[in-house]
């Protein structure tokens, strides 16, 4: 089954809520797999009917994207990503405005096709309904997704932080993240050793 | 010598200890720290005596923001740092984000032809990481189950392949010898001397390791029956590899997507078949490796005999990346499953955005499902039968 086919296939179930897909344009590619972008609230119902009628029985990645700085018109600026300075404290970084996404890569065994599947969410309220009921793989998937982009994935029985530390601040993958300068009381600066501050410092500072 | 007044335990009533004793779940910390969890892994397990009764995976502890520096670094830099992903197959992941840019360029219409003679020296190195890989993961898992020897046997052989790794890029563990567009270094005569002796040497060591551990009594007894992942918790819960293939699926990159030159190699695909037990039982998964071994062994020797004496080692390219608005998801097989890349770009010469899809992370999610209800014990073959790298899983 070709990805045109299984496009064909969900815009005669879902109509308008399928917003967009990726093409061919000018001799190239825009994605590969075709990516298709959804509505969020008919997410799971296109998950649902992608495995049930479509043969999908593959999760493969779920992704998260932030959008905050993507330069559609393809210039590619260089965007500064959050470290400390000299003197350790962190650079400051302005509060993003972009979309964030979340990415579903599937396969099916049975026709070998892939497609991608996305919905795009406004920053303000990232929330999307979890799919762990239809794959359960997507479970620790959506858990990553949320460490690392804070998106919410509704109904997901145990959306807990996986590879940062329960207490972690912040979402590191996102655009504007603003390093944090201490953990638990241990300064985290990237500055070299000989400038970091001392112990005795610390505790002066302290008192 | 006066001898202390005996204290005497005020005599008890049958019944009493019946009365006091209560039954409650114990919760055990297996890891971070631990022999059996192939590096910074920590288990939480609620045991009911001897009986697990639940288990919860806790990583994280190896994470160095993997995908954080992709947007930092050109996409020629970042090649360096998928060799910290899964160290023990560097080759691999190396040569998986190179054909994901690849892949990339492809789509753009600026695609680079990978000279045939560079296609062989990637597929012999990657498949001589693989059999590494696997050696690794044969030795180890002896280990786990109490048999010491197997370990010294593979890590032998395992240096004979790193010699000539180190012979071929100059390092031993984190190679960056792929490149966009080729790979780095030409084969220096002497290490193609190595190679062709280790095809010849290699099948008789692994009959070795077949008579050591494979059909060992105990060794069976531990394995056989034991974790039992069937056909369709593999594919629910996203399992790759030998853990898939263990389930009796029949299904590798190689040769179902059929990337670089795999379509010239005359190979099978091992798959579980229940042989000591059930059908993707531990030993299942420790036997497709062994097999697997061999086979990458056959497309070793058959490259060695299709490749030109000489060629390029690399297409022309260009010195800057820069790709426009696109965006790929591509998967090669590696030792530990699918490894798989997706790179948004939008016009720069940093990835927008590059997020890895780790086989082992997924490989270990399924723990969660198959360790409750096990004894303990089995839980550690469990757990070693999975093949885990906690750089990977961590990134």
């Amino acid at each position: 089954m070709t990805p045109a086919e299984v496009e064909a296939g969900l815009r005669e179930v879902f109509g308008d809520r399928i917003l967009s897909s990726s093409a061919v344009e000018e001799g190239r590619d825009t994605a590969w797999p075709r990516r298709i972008d959804v509505a969020v609230d008919a997410l799971e119902e296109v998950c649902r009917y992608l495995r049930d009628s479509q043969g999908f029985d593959r999760l493969l990645c779920v992704s998260g994207i932030d959008y905050e700085g993507y330069d559609e018109s393809g210039k590619g600026k260089h965007i500064e990503i959050s470290r400390y300075e000299e003197d350790g404290s962190p650079t400051p970084t302005k509060p993003g405005s972009g979309d964030l996404a979340v990415v579903y890569h599937l396969h099916s065994r049975a026709h070998g096709g892939e497609v991608a599947i996305a919905a795009r969410v406004r920053r303000t309220e990232p929330k999307v309904p979890s799919v762990g009921q239809v794959w359960p793989t997507a479970l620790w998937a959506e858990r990553e997704t949320y460490d690392m982009y804070g998106i919410e994935f509704e109904g997901h029985p145990d959306l807990r932080r996986i590879l940062l530390p329960e207490d972690w601040e912040g979402f590191p993958l996102r655009k504007d993240y603003a390093m944090p300068s201490r953990y638990h009381d241990v300064p985290l600066e990237g500055a070299p050793l000989a400038v970091r501050t001392s112990p005795r410092e610390v505790r002066e500072e302290k008192e | 010598m006066i001898l202390p007044k005996l204290q005497h335990a005020p005599a008890s009533r049958p019944g009493d200890r019946a009365r006091t004793m209560k039954s409650e779940l114990l919760h055990i910390n297996m890891g971070p720290q631990h022999p059996s969890t192939h590096g910074v892994l920590r288990l939480f397990i609620t045991t009911d005596g001897e009986v697990v009764h639940s288990v919860t995976p806790y990583i994280g502890y190896l994470h160095r923001c993997a995908e954080k520096k992709a947007e930092g670094n050109t996409y020629h830099q970042y090649i360096v740092y998928t060799d910290r992903m899964d160290y023990l197959s560097a080759m691999n992941s190396n040569w998986g984000y190179c054909m994901a840019v690849e892949k990339l360029m492809e789509i753009n219409g600026m695609g680079v032809e990978i000279p045939e003679y560079a296609e062989y020296v990637r597929v012999i190195i990657a498949e001589l990481n693989r059999i590494a890989s696997h050696l690794i993961a044969f030795g180890t898992y002896g280990l786990d189950i109490g048999a010491m020897t197997p370990f010294f046997h593979a890590l032998r052989e395992r240096e004979a392949i790193l010699n000539i790794f180190e012979k071929v890029c100059g390092a031993r563990l984190m190679y960056s010898y792929y490149v966009v567009g080729g790979v780095k270094w030409d084969i220096p005569p002497d290490a193609l001397e190595e190679i062709e002796l280790f095809v010849k040497l290699f099948p008789d060591k692994l009959r070795e390791y077949n008579e050591l551990l494979t059909t060992n009594k105990i060794f069976v007894e531990r394995t056989a029956n034991v974790g039992v992942i069937d056909e369709d918790l593999a594919v629910a819960y996203g399992c790759t590899g030998p853990v898939l293939r263990g389930a009796g699926v029949k299904w590798d990159l190689r040769k179902d997507q059929g990337y670089s030159i795999y379509d010239r190699f005359d190979f099978e695909i091992p798959v579980g078949g229940g042989d000591m037990g059930t059908v993707g039982d531990c030993w299942d998964r420790y036997w497709v490796r062994m097999l697997e071994m061999e086979q990458s062994l056959a497309i070793v020797e058959q490259a060695l005999q299709q490749m030109p004496r000489e060629g390029e080692i690399m297409a022309e390219m260009p010195r800057r990346l820069k790709i426009p608005n696109s965006e790929v998801f591509f998967r090669s097989e590696c030792p530990k499953g699918e490894l798989g890349f997706y790179i948004l770009s939008d016009g720069g010469d940093v990835p927008f955005r590059c997020k890895v899809r780790s086989p082992a992370f997924h490989n270990l999610h399924v723990i969660e499902e198959v360790g409750a209800g096990q004894m303990i014990s089995d839980l550690v073959a469990t757990v070693g039968s999975l093949d885990l790298v906690l750089g990977e899983i961590d990134r």
